[in-house]
């Protein structure tokens, strides 16, 4: 299995390289007045609006740095009626691919929030697999939610 | 490169050798980088003990070339640790909001080929092989058809036809002056200021197979069906018969060997794209 590694404050997370459908340079965003806490922007993506999490911000009240390194991951997000909308991640230090095989992938200790997934070790230390899509909370998938239904009538 | 520039190199390399007081015989342009990347400054371990300094890493055991090491590859993701351009993100963001321009896959490839001073196309498939020209066996009674002779491609006798004088390029009776028009093997044509050498195209069809030499091969192009236009009337009729159509080309840029592109390459050609259906009926009916 192939993870793309990016950090979170000084912690190196990953995610499976097959959920993102690709990784963009930092680009301007447009803000979203009152949004809440964690979505930076929106941005043009080949010509449909995509909000851009910022998941410094969500998980360590930190906007990610302005460099080179840190950059946008795109990942689908299927909402409840099964409509997929694509959300960017932005994420710091996402220069990095890892290969690993299913079986080196470590359970978590068991107080573990929903989007924390299984540990890997390399020699760097440990990496811990997150399940992007659960970061979200109900507020940043209705601005979402909403995006999309205001889609087609603009 | 001027003097003073080599001279100044030379100087700055100096220093730096005395700087670091190692043995470093060449310096490439990315080890001589020095950045503020607002982080330590990067440790150019590969111009000191590495393999573009004295080769004494231990490492060197293992990895062979300093390129397969992680120190390296650290060092090059630490370049990304930099903050924005300015513009950078400005730019990024305009092509990202474009459509993404997916390729059209391409539907005509031909391989062009120059014929005196007409260049064409003809189908890629129905090519075997591009091949020198090789000395060619005159058939008696032949003199004025587009048979020129035969000529031995690899131990087969192939029919060696003109494609020149059925597209009515040339006279059948010209055939002594071509030669002597024709640019010697390995000439630079001083119309062109390219060097080119005629070559020998052998074509298939059905089983059939054909040579024809041709004064030039350039390339193979691929085009779409909508660059295909219709060829101008002012075409002679007898071209006209066997074109599908013509395209516009562009010639890759050459440059010749003091630097500056040829005069040749810096416009499109027409190129005019042959049918290789009616070309082969016509030149079966020809030989026969």
């Amino acid at each position: 299995m192939l993870f793309l590694l990016f950090q979170i404050g000084n912690d190196r997370y990953a995610l499976e390289a097959q959920q993102a459908v690709e990784v963009l340079p930092l680009v301007e965003l447009k803000r979203v007045p009152q949004a809440p806490r964690g979505v930076a922007g929106l941005f043009n993506y080949r010509g449909r609006p995509v909000p851009a999490i910022d998941l410094s911000e969500l998980t360590a009240s930190r906007p990610a740095r302005e460099l080179l390194s840190t950059r946008i991951i795109l990942v689908p997000h299927t909402d409840e009626a099964g409509r997929v909308q694509l959300i960017g991640l932005i994420a710091e230090r996402a220069t990095e691919l890892l290969r690993r095989d299913q079986k080196e992938l470590v359970p978590p200790a068991p107080p573990t929030s929903g989007y924390l997934g299984p540990v890997l070790m390399d020699e760097k230390g440990l990496v811990q697999l997150i399940q992007p899509q659960r970061l979200l909370t109900g507020e940043i998938l209705r601005l979402t939610g909403l995006l999309e239904h205001a889609g087609p009538r603009a | 490169m001027n003097d003073e520039s080599k001279v100044q190199k030379a100087e700055a390399r100096d220093q730096k050798s005395a700087a670091s007081a190692e043995l470093r015989p060449l310096t490439s342009d990315l080890c001589s980088l020095t950045l503020d990347t607002g982080h330590a400054a990067i440790h150019d371990c590969w111009n000191t003990i590495g393999v573009e300094g004295n080769g004494s890493c231990p490492e060197l055991r293992k990895y062979v070339h300093c390129r397969n090491c992680p120190v390296y590859s650290a060092a090059a993701v630490q370049l990304l640790e930099r903050p924005l351009a300015g513009g950078y993100r400005r730019e990024q963001t305009e092509h990202y909001a474009a459509r993404k321009k997916l390729a059209a896959p391409a539907k005509i490839s031909v391989i062009i080929f120059r014929l005196g001073a007409e260049w064409y196309g003809l189908a890629t498939k129905v090519f075997q092989e591009v091949t020198e020209r090789r000395p060619m066996h005159t058939l008696p009674h032949r003199r004025h058809g587009i048979a020129l002779g035969l000529v031995n491609v690899r131990g087969e006798l192939l029919v060696c036809a003109s494609l020149a004088r059925l597209l009515g390029l040339e006279e059948p009776e010209s055939r002594v002056p071509r030669s002597a028009s024709r640019v010697e093997p390995g000439t630079t044509n001083p119309k062109l200021g390219t060097r080119h050498v005629p070559l020998l195209l052998v074509a298939e069809r059905h089983g059939e197979r054909i040579a024809f030499p041709v004064d030039e091969v350039e390339q193979i192009q691929r085009f779409q069906d909508d660059e295909l236009r219709e060829a101008p009337t002012t075409v002679a009729r007898s071209t006209l018969t066997y074109t599908r159509g013509v395209v516009n080309w562009r010639p890759p840029l050459r440059r010749s060997r003091l630097g500056a592109a040829t005069e040749a390459d810096a416009h499109e050609r027409v190129v005019g794209i042959l049918n290789a259906d009616l070309l082969f009926d016509a030149m079966s009916r020809s030989l026969t």
